[in-house]
């Protein structure tokens, strides 16, 4: 293995064992796990609340638990109509159709909030190092983008663990309260869903490790990361609004800057789809964290 | 001698300070070299510069050929950073392996160096404690450890035995000084008399310039002068030692109690003038609190530092 792979094989695990352990990131794991658990107990509350009203009104025997009803309601044409005009386009609709309940559940879920622990735990990383001025110590033995590199690559495993373990606790919450939770395409569904938020979550990675290189306050860092990630959203949203022709035709090009932009090509079933998602994906988070990286590896230390 | 390190026209500007202006000076290999200058004088800066931190803006700083490049030469030179801390989480003995195994170490050399140090700088007992929990000491000590993982060929140290203990302190500046000819060692340090006891080469620099540089007995002029302590209230015989040793330049501080002499020590062997001395001053029963060869290295660098503020303006971009 020659020096640089070597190096970024060792910056990467320790950051990964170094971050895992750290305080902050393992409050603000312990409070994703259980956001995912509350927060999936809350939705079945809900359906198990819709299916009660909905056998009542029926006539019919009150289910045992949630999700008895909601998986013949799921396989329902009326359903799938529904979720078609909520999606906006038909083909999309068979692949979240043939996904459990339970596994949409978690995944709107982690999509909504992985990027918001990304930001919280990666965006101080290199931040806190430049102000304590521990990153002297490996800096002195090791290049600046192998060093870069493997942050990244460790907070990129780090967010893995996260949400395996975040879908782990909302599958037992699942199993326990849900009826239609048995079977390997519930586990199947959520490793797949944890998957996707992953890829997703990965130019968040990009994002929060990137600003971490340019500010020597980690306090700073987050709010600037935070800051970022809401003007992605922003932009974004104005892309889906004022889309069109002639010149609003830039905002096309805009929207290419944001993972929200391929948030939905992660939840389809063909290759061909998400292929290119992962990849433009991956290519946005290195593309924040060079921005990043230029301007610290000409940084005095 | 060969020159391990050299800083050669060093330049570095931060916004309006110059914080080197034009740094150069040489460090024999093998030797342990002490870097003297006031706050603010571009001592951190040349350590960081040579490790690779800093760039200059002109100049280099040359080892091993050339400019020091962490990756190509990683752990051949290492540095003790000033005002560095661990990282919080961190525990000694993973921190000092992880830093072995990105200077090359196997995992198991590096585990077995982090233990080496860990017990010579007396923390074995603390290898697994997060670093949070360690006292001031304690973490300093660690710092001083990682500038020894493997086999470095020089180690630049700033300010290292300050906020030690004094059995640390004593214990650490007995491991430097064995280090003598095995590795080069560069110590930046303000206290003078550490420098003394530790080094045998000094460099005074000011404003971000060589003032002074050379081995320390050259610049105290040990080979030829001697002070001598004096107790009691008689006056020392100087008549009778002027006249003893005609080539010698005497000196008497009667408010010290301080009897100076100087010679040319390349005419008149150093024994043969204290054995005259202290004869002397023996029949002439005035006690001998003690004897120093050379001029205190405080008073040479306080000499320095006073002509060369008297001689030029203050220097700032």
């Amino acid at each position: 293995m020659n020096g640089f792979l070597r190096a970024l094989t060792v910056v990467t695990g320790h950051e990964f064992l170094d971050a895992l352990r750290s305080r902050r990131a393992l409050v603000v794991l312990i409070l994703y796990t259980a956001m995912a658990v509350l927060t999936t107990n809350s939705a079945i509350n809900v359906l198990q609340k819709v299916e009660d009203e909905l056998s009542s009104a029926l006539q019919l025997d009150e289910p045992a638990a949630a999700g008895t009803v909601s998986s013949s309601i799921w396989k329902s044409e009326r359903f799938r109509r529904m979720v078609a005009r909520a999606v906006g386009e038909d083909s999309l609709v068979n692949d979240l159709i043939g996904t459990p309940p339970i596994v949409l559940i978690y995944g709107g879920l982690a999509f909504f909030y992985t990027p918001l622990l990304v930001v919280l735990i990666a965006s101080t990383r290199v931040s806190e190092e430049l102000a304590s001025g521990s990153a002297r110590y490996a800096l002195q033995r090791t290049s600046r983008l192998a060093w870069s590199l493997g942050k990244w690559l460790g907070q990129v495993a780090l967010v893995g663990v996260a949400l395996l373990v975040g879908g782990l606790g909302a599958w037992v919450v699942a199993t326990v309260r849900m009826a239609a939770t048995d079977g390997a395409a519930v586990i199947a569904g959520m490793l797949v869903t944890a998957l996707r938020t992953w890829v997703f979550a990965l130019a968040y990675v990009g994002l929060a490790t990137g600003v971490s290189h340019c500010l020597r306050s980690p306090g700073r860092a987050t709010a600037v990361a935070m800051l970022g990630m809401l003007a992605l959203s922003v932009v974004s949203w104005m892309c889906e609004l004022w889309y069109g022709s002639g010149i609003r035709e830039l905002w096309h090009l805009a929207r290419w800057l944001t993972p929200q932009h391929q948030r939905l090509q992660l939840w389809r079933a063909d290759p061909g789809s998400w292929i290119p998602a992962l990849i433009h994906l991956t290519a946005l988070s290195v593309t924040y964290l060079s921005a990043g990286y230029a301007v610290f590896r000409r940084r005095d230390l | 001698m060969k020159t391990a390190i050299a800083w050669r026209r060093v330049v570095k500007q931060y916004r309006r300070l110059r914080a080197l202006d034009g740094l150069s000076f040489e460090v024999p290999s093998g030797s342990i070299c002490g870097l003297v200058g006031s706050n603010g004088a571009g001592k951190t800066t040349a350590f960081a510069i040579a490790a690779g931190l800093t760039r200059p803006d002109e100049g280099a700083v040359e080892a091993f050929g050339g400019a020091f490049d962490p990756a190509r030469d990683s752990g051949r030179l290492t540095l003790l950073p000033q005002d560095s801390e661990l990282p919080r989480d961190s525990r000694p003995r993973e921190f000092l392996a992880f830093l072995g195994r990105l200077q090359g170490l196997s995992p198991r050399t590096a585990a077995r160096e982090a233990d080496r140090l860990l017990e010579l700088v007396h923390l074995s007992d603390r290898a697994r404690a997060p670093a949070r929990t360690l006292s001031h000491g304690m973490r300093k000590r660690i710092m001083i450890a990682q500038c020894f993982l493997g086999m470095p060929e020089i180690v630049l140290l700033d300010e290292p035995l300050s906020g030690l203990d004094p059995r640390e302190v004593a214990h650490m500046r007995e491991f430097l000084a064995r280090q003598r000819g095995r590795r080069t060692i560069v110590i930046s340090s303000h206290n003078l008399h550490e420098i003394e006891l530790l080094c045998d080469h000094v460099v005074f620099i000011e404003r971000g310039r060589t003032v002074r540089s050379g081995p320390i007995d050259e610049l105290t002029g040990a080979q030829d002068l001697v002070q001598l302590q004096l107790g009691g209230r008689e006056e020392p015989p100087l008549d009778a030692l002027r006249a003893l040793l005609p080539a010698v330049t005497f000196a008497w501080s009667a408010s010290e109690r301080r009897l100076t002499a100087r010679y040319d020590a390349r005419r008149l062997p150093p024994e043969q003038v204290h054995d005259a001395i202290l004869r002397s001053l023996l029949d002439a029963r005035v006690p001998i609190l003690g004897l120093s060869q050379g001029e205190r290295l405080e008073a040479v660098y306080l000499g320095t530092a006073d002509r060369r503020s008297s001689a030029s303006p203050p220097s700032s971009a």
